[in-house]
């Protein structure tokens, strides 16, 4: 996360560290003139590497994979403690984290966010189901929790999916009935940590 | 990477003369937002008048040093255009490269102010809008900050991503008025 100028043939730019999909990732910033020759310019060092541009929805399996946010997750009901980064707000007072330790706000009531992997790795699972206690029947009264991002992973050769569950965390490894009557889903999921990949972040660290 | 190709937003975009009337891309040189902190306004306006002789000027104003203008670009906020800003004045105020950001369009002739007053919902006579003059309004639907250079020039400032289609309004004005 660090960021700082840099020199490019005949400018100045701005690089940070930062990765949007768990990879060693830059962003590197330059004025808009030169955004265009500056694109081209990385995209044939890329290819001439073996590598390419890949687009937002290779990014979005990266992330999934390791269990990055977005607004698919952050919608606006959720909080820290919910996405697991309460542990960023556990040393220092900050905006807002006296409102987040209001009851209600924290503990095994609330839905956390975990992953969830089909039981039959090749079953699709849909973004917007509903999860259930197996056996217990698919209707709203019996809800646990939902499914905000999927995916299928080439890296784990699983379709994948984050959402969140009630009392999540603590559940890690129990199965559950997955069930989208839109999409006509039904089927059993295992909860598992929502960072499915690369847990130490030793990829974006290099 | 020898060096990198600098391409502006209306690349390849030729001036459109139309009778008396010339509309073309304008190079200002660069372009640095200057917005004072609090309680800083005096000591920004003795940097500015010691780095580049200017003061900060009062709303829908510019003040002006041989190439180098300051702008009124909005509450607390000028834009200093042609020259490189004095690094003295960042102790004062939040200053920021806008080099790249913006987009300036030059229109020029006697019936500017009639091609103007088919876009911009202000009166821009020379009455009502005196050279110097720097405003923002929207031409048509996008945000601009509009210049008086000379009394039948103006330069029209919108965001870069905004430069086609404000070429695109400007220019089709332009044709209107002159087809009359």
């Amino acid at each position: 996360m660090h960021c700082g100028e840099v020199r490019l043939p005949g400018l100045t730019a701005r690089l940070f560290r930062i990765s949007f999909s768990g990879e060693h990732a830059y962003e590197l910033a330059v004025p808009a003139r030169y955004g265009e020759a500056l694109f081209r310019d990385l995209c044939a060092r890329a290819e001439t590497m073996g590598g390419c541009a890949y687009g937002m929805e290779a990014l979005n399996v990266l992330r999934i994979e390791k269990g990055f946010i977005t607004h698919a997750e952050i919608h606006g009901r959720v909080t820290a403690f919910d996405i697991g980064l309460q542990g960023l707000m556990a040393q220092k007072d900050c905006i807002g984290r006296a409102a987040a330790q209001r009851p209600g706000l924290l503990g095994a009531e609330r839905e956390q966010m975990v992953g969830l992997m089909p039981v039959d790795p090749l079953q699709a699972i849909s973004a917007g189901a509903f999860v259930f206690a197996q056996g217990a029947s698919a209707q709203r009264d019996n809800a646990q929790g939902y499914v905000t991002s999927v995916c299928w992973s080439v890296t784990l050769s699983s379709h994948l999916g984050l959402g969140f569950l009630r009392d999540g965390r603590a559940r890690y490894g129990q199965e559950l009935r997955l069930v989208d009557h839109l999409c006509g889903v039904d089927t059993v999921v295992r909860v598992v940590d929502p960072v499915f990949f690369d847990k130490e972040g030793t990829r974006a660290r290099g | 990477m020898v060096s990198l190709i600098a391409k502006h937003a209306l690349s390849g975009q030729a001036p459109l003369a139309l009778q008396d009337l010339h509309f073309q891309i304008e190079d200002l040189g660069p372009i640095t937002s200057i917005a004072p902190f609090n309680g800083q306004e005096s000591a920004l306006n003795a940097v500015l008048e010691a780095g580049h002789g200017l003061r900060f000027p009062v709303p829908n104003t510019s003040t002006q040093q041989a190439v180098a203008k300051l702008l009124w670009s909005g509450r607390g906020q000028a834009f200093l255009v042609g020259v490189a800003p004095d690094a003295r004045l960042a102790a004062h105020a939040a200053v920021t490269d806008q080099s790249d950001g913006w987009v300036t369009l030059g229109l020029e002739g006697a019936r500017a102010e009639a091609v103007l007053a088919r876009l911009v919902a202000v009166d821009l006579r020379l009455t009502a809008c005196p050279v110097g003059a720097s405003l923002r309004a929207q031409v048509q639907h996008i945000p601009a900050l509009i210049h008086r250079a000379a009394p039948q020039v103006f330069h029209i400032m919108v965001m870069r991503s905004f430069g086609q289609s404000a070429w695109h309004e400007v220019s089709e004005a332009m044709r209107g008025v002159a087809a009359r």
